[in-house]
């Protein structure tokens, strides 16, 4: 799977629909947090093994997962666009 | 006096003639690989980290002169591309124990601060290594040589470093082995907040767990509309209470603390990134753990209030951790222009000191 993201993360730049996006962490931050774009947002914690799991939210094809880490200057954003699953 | 010199002249002639030695912390994984990993500085992003190593690490090095670190590539099944970073690393006794570490990089230094080291640093191309031992070679090791040693006199070493990347020589994904701490504190939602913020879970708010320890800042921050005015509140939990009865917040909003204990006003600060604009700003605020027995096990919940929108978050309750962290090192891990930093006091990076 090819893999996209920012220094210090990384992940897949694409997940099926009711998946699953694993996220690798770099930084010492505890957590990831996932958006779609809107005003909600989710946190998942970042394991010993420095991977965060995260469930594909319930949308449709091509819809943007917005994964960010850290805050401020520190903040790092990944996109995962949801696809169909084969 | 005379047998004072010549038994000052013996053990200083000793110690010459040993030569380098060197000392990994945390012991344990002098040879074993440790569960996480953490990025370099400098690799692959202009970072500024900091060390802080406890006493109970550097017993054996007590009056000597360290003259160099290395970091040690994690197992994995990878191969890590090689490549350089342009360090500056300074040493100094922190006046601060590990636990206590601040995010502010300047409060952690001492006085005796020494920069030791400031140049090019090689990061070899370093083959797969998988398994539970990673050995010191060259391909798997990021060493710098100090150009000014530093004397080890006691107390917590602050290890310092500001790396910068060198054009067309970065290295995405070089990452160090570094140590976990498994105390943990717990954060259970007892109820859900309001508002257009809240997610399926009625969350907004939440509770770092890692931060959950004796000695520790317990961090809670919560999402809102950038540059509203939010207060944190900490107290014991208690039953449902409608805000609006008390003028406090929209209908169907309700507290869950049967009083107060703790209470900080601050704002939704931008995060400046635009993909997540709509998400709102994030406020932050950290409350200090004593550090002592008492705590362990320790409970109270946090709430969050929107000033400005009149809406009230989850209440999370949370719980110290019911044993004490034995790491005895952290981490402020951050950009390289910034005055503050992320702190960990559960993970740190695998380091071997040279010293003589």
């Amino acid at each position: 799977m090819r893999q996209g993201g920012r220094p210090g993360v990384r992940g897949p730049t694409t997940a099926p629909q009711g998946g699953t996006i694993d996220v690798e962490v770099g930084t010492n931050d505890p957590f990831v947090e996932v958006s779609l774009g809107g005003e909600e947002s989710t946190r998942y914690p970042v394991d010993p093994a420095k991977k965060a799991s995260i469930p594909v939210p319930p949308v449709p094809p091509g819809t943007l997962v917005i994964i960010s880490i850290g805050t401020g200057l520190r903040r790092k954003v990944l996109l995962v666009e949801v696809v169909e699953d084969d | 006096m005379k047998n004072y010199i010549l038994l000052f002249a013996a053990t200083a002639g000793a110690a010459l003639a040993q030569g380098p030695q060197s000392l990994v912390v945390p012991a344990a994984h002098a040879s074993s690989d440790a569960v996480s990993f953490e990025w370099v500085p400098g690799a692959s992003q202009d970072v500024h980290q900091q060390t802080l190593v406890g006493p109970s690490h550097l017993g054996s090095i007590v009056g000597h002169q360290i003259t160099g670190l290395s970091f040690r590539r994690t197992a994995a099944n990878e191969t890590y591309l090689g490549g350089t970073a342009n360090m500056t690393v300074w040493l100094s006794t922190s006046p601060l124990p590990p636990l206590e570490c601040s995010a502010v990089y300047a409060a952690n230094v001492g006085q005796d601060v020494t920069q030791v080291y400031q140049g090019m640093v090689s990061i070899p191309t370093s083959p797969a290594v998988v398994g539970v031992a990673v050995p010191w070679t060259p391909s798997n090791v990021i060493q710098i040589v100090f150009a000014q040693p530093f004397v080890y006199l006691g107390g917590t070493l602050c290890i310092d470093i500001v790396g910068l990347t060198v054009s067309g020589q970065t290295t995405d994904w070089w990452m160090a082995d570094a140590a976990y701490d498994y105390a943990i504190g717990t954060a259970v939602d007892i109820g859900p907040g309001c508002g257009s913020h809240a997610n399926a879970l009625g969350q907004w708010s939440w509770v770092s767990p890692h931060t959950l320890l004796p000695g520790s800042t317990a961090g809670m921050s919560a999402n809102g509309p950038e540059g509203n005015w939010a207060v944190a509140v900490v107290g014991p939990a208690g039953p449902a209470f409608p805000l609006p009865l008390l003028n406090l917040g929209q209908p169907g909003c309700n507290a869950y603390l049967s009083d107060i204990l703790f209470l900080n006003v601050t704002a939704f600060w931008p995060t400046g990134e635009p993909l997540i604009q709509a998400r709102g700003g994030v406020a932050t605020y950290g409350l200090q753990i004593p550090n002592a027995n008492w705590v362990l096990g320790a409970q109270m919940t946090t709430q969050w209030l929107d000033l400005v929108a009149q809406n009230s978050s989850n209440a999370v309750t949370w719980t110290v951790a019911t044993a004490a962290p034995t790491l005895d090192m952290a981490l402020v891990d951050g950009v390289a222009s910034d005055t503050t930093g992320n702190v960990s006091v559960y993970l740190a990076h695998v380091l071997r000191l040279e010293y003589q």
